[in-house]
């Protein structure tokens, strides 16, 4: 048998998106795979705008909607649909799930392709599959960002944990695969870069995950109502990776030469401290790029940091196009 | 005679062997007598296990987890236990023998109280105790919704220092909830008094134990702790807005200048153990929560020690470190309560 028979629910967590379910939905009916092998979970958090009468509004095969009443964070949002979702698993021996962002799109050959990976992996114990994403800026351009590897490849939960956290902090993923274990509320970010590593923790860093270079969907840039927030569960993401590590290998983590996880996040916070300054954000601002020290004291000796000093402590925008190329670095039109 | 309500003591454990014997004693010896105690070890490499074996009997259930799982095991001691009320015992702290008693007391006299609150002094490692004086000026009820500010601006209560009606536990959501459990006990009282009243006793009920080994001093230094410290607040402040409690998200600014205050205390407690690096790194971090706080005194103090444009003070330091605990206390208690004569229960 060259294929397996893969079954895969997809999980939408929704909230005020009328404007955008519609490309999400549309690019789901538009896979070149068995619609029948196709589940959709998704769930509206008390819109207000219509987003669940426009759920109704689709065609209902295979299309689980549910309304929830519950007082929810956006970090809550995709445990509570995982929370239902395990009621509506399809079953099987190839059955997986992921989830989407109301506005995320993944191109037509996306799940036919995921289904061949899994069944050229099925030796691997994998727990997901990570592929590249072009990035839907906010004023509709579409850009990329490098590749975070040459070539498909197997990334072992055992030695390469670390692995993504290493790499670019602007980068996004799509995430595939997955479990739908089901804790501490706050691990399961809307976030799938997040995805990986945090799962690594929890699954003990006991299985593999399969990288694939090919751009396979488009994602909305993401950008957060409380951008501190967001750094400050990563870094405590980050703590809790390190303690868990110790726990079961009983060592420290190695610390990287030049890059550790620490530092990757602390440029991470940088950077959205330059997303907010230009979105003239200046609390948020502020705030990213104060936490940025307290994250990696040695960020303060870059010349990054000291660019941005200048502007969001001190308001003084000569160094502005300098800051605006660095972060462009790794984009691709 | 009706039966005495179940309470349920829950203690997890991980290397406290130095101290788990008196927690253990101090739950097996309560005046009152329907209790279950459950520990559940997280894998402890110490013997843990062993101290703890002796005490098996009718009342205590020894569990262990495989490996060590964190604060994942506060779920695990939710679902094994069954009490009409419970409270979370950390290893390390033990209890007065009266606590149960007069807590259970209150809770079966007044149904809408979903949560009692006892008085603390703590031990240091050396076992020398630090007494404090009550937070409140008197034992009371109150609604739940007046304390709810408190819980935003200060730390009121240790795990080791409530007791909850299970009942109501479980409609916030129990452990699944948002807030990490290492700080689920100042989010646990503030969901708590959401949906029920509450209840303080100013008595002694509780010895909770600080130092350089515990789980707090260990989260301050990996800066796990005052991240959820400000999570925390953030979350409460959502809660609030969503819910429309003026009185709670008013005093915002108020919290986040509290927080600033105890990040210096942190910083100076790094300071003391001539860790520079993280006592800088709370030197940063404490500017995104107050605007002014590079102006004040002992920032400035603290900022040149730290730099090392001024040598390390000892004293100074003890000082500042001492001073956050003997806060000024004794509180009036929120408006419309009711006092509490602890004789006539």
């Amino acid at each position: 048998m060259e294929k397996a028979q893969v079954k895969v629910q997809i999980l939408i967590p929704l909230y005020n998106a009328v404007e955008l379910i519609d490309d999400t939905m549309q690019s789901i009916w538009n896979q070149n795979f068995d619609s029948n092998n196709i589940y959709i979970v998704a769930m509206d958090f008390g819109s207000t705008d219509g987003t669940y009468e426009k759920l109704l509004s689709y065609d209902s095969f295979h299309l689980g909607i549910y309304q929830c009443d519950k007082d929810i964070t956006p970090y809550c949002m995709v445990s509570e649909t995982a929370k239902i979702a395990r009621f509506t698993f399809p079953g099987g021996e190839f059955c997986y799930y992921m989830v989407l962002m109301p506005g995320d799109v993944i191109y037509p050959n996306y799940l036919s392709k995921m289904a061949q990976i899994m069944y050229r992996y099925r030796e691997y114990n994998v727990s997901v599959v990570m592929s590249e994403v072009d990035i839907k800026k906010e004023n509709g351009s579409v850009i990329h960002r490098a590749n975070l590897y040459e070539t498909e490849r197997v990334i072992d939960g055992k030695k390469e944990y670390m692995e993504y956290v290493l790499k670019g902090y602007q980068h996004n993923i799509l995430c595939f695969g997955g479990m739908l274990a089901v804790g501490n509320n706050r691990t399961y970010s809307e976030m799938n870069e997040r995805i990986w590593w945090n799962k690594s923790r929890i699954i003990n860093f006991e299985r593999n995950a399969i990288y694939i270079p090919e751009r396979l969907g488009c994602i909305k840039e993401r950008y957060y109502e409380d951008e501190l927030q967001e750094i400050l569960l990563r870094w405590e993401s980050l703590i809790l990776f390190r303690r868990s590590y110790e726990a079961k290998f009983g060592r420290k983590l190695e610390e990287g030469v030049l890059v550790t996880p620490e530092s990757n996040l602390a440029y991470y916070a940088v950077w959205r401290s330059f997303l907010m300054a230009e979105k003239e954000k200046a609390e948020q601002s502020k705030s990213c790029f104060l936490i940025a020290g307290a994250i990696y004291p040695d960020i303060k000796s870059a010349q990054i940091y000291k660019w941005m000093e200048k502007l969001v402590l001190l308001h003084d925008d000569n160094c502005y196009d300098l800051i605006k190329n660095f972060f462009l670095r790794d984009n691709r039109a | 005679m009706e039966k005495k309500p179940l309470v349920s003591i829950m203690i997890p454990n991980y290397n406290h062997s130095r101290y788990l014997e008196e927690c253990i004693k101090s739950a097996v010896n309560q005046t009152y007598d329907n209790v279950e105690i459950v520990l559940v070890d997280n894998s402890s490499e110490d013997n843990s296990i062993q101290l703890a074996a002796k005490y098996v009997g009718n009342k205590i259930r020894i569990c262990r987890n495989g490996y060590n799982i964190l604060n994942r095991s506060y779920c695990i001691l939710d679902k094994l236990t069954t009490g009409k009320y419970k409270m979370m015992l950390c290893a390390d702290d033990f209890i007065e023998p009266d606590f149960l008693e007069k807590a259970v007391a209150i809770m079966e006299k007044y149904p809408n109280v979903g949560y009692v609150h006892g008085e603390r002094d703590f031990v240091m490692e050396s076992g020398e105790f630090i007494e404090l004086e009550p937070f409140y000026n008197c034992s009371f009820l109150a609604s739940g919704r007046d304390t709810m500010p408190v819980y935003m601006v200060t730390t009121v209560a240790h795990p080791s220092q409530g007791i909850f009606r299970a009942e109501v536990f479980h409609k916030c959501g129990g452990y699944d909830l948002e807030v990490d459990h290492m700080n689920a006990d100042r989010m646990l009282w503030y969901y708590l008094s959401y949906e029920s009243d509450y209840a303080y006793i100013r008595k002694k009920a509780s010895n909770i134990r600080i130092g350089n080994q515990t789980e707090t001093f260990i989260t301050q230094a990996n800066f796990q702790h005052p991240i959820l410290c400000h999570l925390t607040i953030k979350e409460m402040i959502r809660f609030a807005k969503r819910h429309g409690l003026e009185m709670v998200y008013r005093r915002e600014k108020e919290a986040f200048e509290r927080l600033a205050k105890d990040f210096l205390n942190y910083a100076a407690g790094m300071l003391a153990v001539e860790d520079k690096v993280c006592a800088g790194r709370y030197l940063d971090y404490v500017r995104i929560l107050s605007d002014d706080i590079v102006e004040q005194e002992i920032y400035q103090q603290l900022f040149s020690m730290q730099q090392g444009m001024k040598a390390i003070n000892l004293e100074y330091l003890k000082k500042i470190t001492s001073s956050a605990l003997k806060k000024p206390r004794n509180y009036e208690p929120p408006h419309n309560y009711q006092k509490i004569d602890l004789e006539v229960l």
